[in-house]
């Protein structure tokens, strides 16, 4: 199955459980309250995941480690290697 | 003196003959004559350093400044057996010279890489002991994980990217926490029958073949390394790139 | 090693963003059918209705924006291809 129908499947049910609530289609008589938080939760799980993508991508954009080691480190190793290369009859 | 360095590299190499596992490294090349030599020159001596067998392949496109010239003067100086040519006469995929590299290829392992210094090579010896570590099929280098990161990449860059790899993450859930990262290691024959399988170019090649080796049950490890983008300035991250990756993105998603 | 001060900011910053946003948002949507109407916190919400259009717009305007972007893109792509 792919990623998509998974989505799909996955999105199925949810909009069914929330049709049933909130529409009322079982008959089940909830109270009113129950209807009343159900109708926007389609949307609230929508801004629920934009949330949680903003703070996820903002969290890992502050946590993205600069290498300036690794930039220094590989300089002094160019200047190595250039001198040996050199030596070795390297003609550049 | 150079020979004697040259002559310990092949030493130290002797040794790990007899474990049997030898690691051919991928170096397409386009327009690479001044890195060329010092990526080369990074890989014996972590390699040397190491005692690992191994061999370098240059795959170099039918590059116009002469990297193809120096590759050869870099034969003449560490050996036939350690450096291998197999030019192609113009730029083709990065499918088809992985394909074309591994032909003649005399590892059981085979490590892809940038040769433009963005990789550095002493992780390499690291992706070999996580691989001897848990038997992956495939290790990937991951910028995301660990002490992994990245130098020269400013904030829009950044953005750019993590917002990317978490798109990725939500839609493909792959178990991998780099996807678009071409610093890797795979035995010889995963490399094979993932390449043959993957159809996309660029960017989304590199995630399709981690999304292939998933599907069809193969092992993946990580190990986190640094990635230097000395060439941002030149080749920035434009809108081409960011919706034709969407485009490759959404065609995974759909499609496996 | 470590990310820069300025991109701690700026991620940080989406960080709270969102967890304001997020704790606003649910105490409209999940928490206020359960208080008295005549609570005094009822003030500081918008009627029910705006719960379910504020997101509505701000995603139409969201896709507006990509659609351009994509729109763009493909333009200049293919006047390149032209000119090439």
């Amino acid at each position: 199955m792919t990623k998509l129908l998974e989505w799909l499947l996955g999105v199925s049910f949810v909009g069914i459980a929330w049709g049933l609530v909130t529409f009322d289609l079982l008959d089940l008589q909830l109270p009113s309250v129950c209807k009343e938080v159900a109708w926007p939760i389609p949307v609230y799980l929508l801004v629920v995941f934009g949330c949680y993508s903003l703070a996820t991508v903002g969290y890992r954009v502050a946590t993205f480690n600069d290498c300036e080691d690794a930039a220094k480190e590989l300089q002094a190793q160019i200047k190595e290697a250039k001198e040996d290369l050199k030596q070795k009859g390297l003609k550049m | 003196s150079a020979a004697v360095q040259v002559s310990s590299v092949m030493r130290s190499t002797n040794k790990s003959q007899q474990r049997g596992d030898k690691y051919s490294v991928l170096l397409p090349t386009y327009n690479e004559r001044e890195n060329l030599p010092l990526i080369i020159w990074l890989l014996v001596k972590y390699f040397g350093d190491s005692g690992y067998d191994f061999e370098i392949i240059v795959i170099d496109d039918g590059s116009p400044d002469g990297t193809l010239q120096v590759a050869e003067q870099l034969q003449k100086i560490y050996g036939e057996d350690r450096i291998l040519l197999r030019p192609r006469a113009k730029k083709l995929g990065l499918g088809t010279a992985y394909i074309h590299g591994i032909q003649h290829a005399t590892g059981n392992f085979v490590i892809i890489m940038d040769a433009d210094l963005s990789h550095h090579p002493k992780f390499i010896p690291r992706f070999i002991e996580k691989q001897k570590e848990g038997g992956y099929d495939l290790v990937s280098g991951t910028r995301y994980r660990g002490d992994g990161g990245v130098y020269g990449w400013d904030l829009r860059r950044k953005l750019i990217s993590r917002g990317a790899n978490f798109l990725t993450q939500v839609l493909l859930r792959p178990g991998a926490s780099d996807l678009t990262g071409s610093f890797r290691l795979y035995k010889k024959e995963v490399l094979e029958r993932l390449v043959e399988r993957c159809v996309s170019k660029g960017y989304v090649f590199q995630m399709e073949m981690i999304v292939r080796a998933r599907q069809l049950g193969y092992s993946v490890g990580e190990v986190p390394i640094s990635f230097v983008d000395r060439v941002y300035g030149e080749s920035k991250l434009g809108g081409n790139e960011i919706v034709s990756f969407v485009k490759g993105l959404l065609t995974l998603f759909a499609t496996t | 090693m470590e990310a820069t001060g300025a991109d701690q900011v700026v991620g940080l910053g989406l960080v709270a963003f969102s967890l304001m946003l997020f704790t606003y948002y649910t105490i409209w949507v999940i928490v206020l059918p359960f208080v008295d109407t005549d609570h005094v916190i009822h003030m500081y919400f918008l009627p029910r209705e705006y719960s379910v259009i504020l997101p509505g717009v701000a995603a139409l305007f969201l896709l507006l924006c990509v659609g351009t972007f994509i729109g763009v893109v493909t333009w200049k792509n293919r006047r390149s291809k032209k000119l090439d």
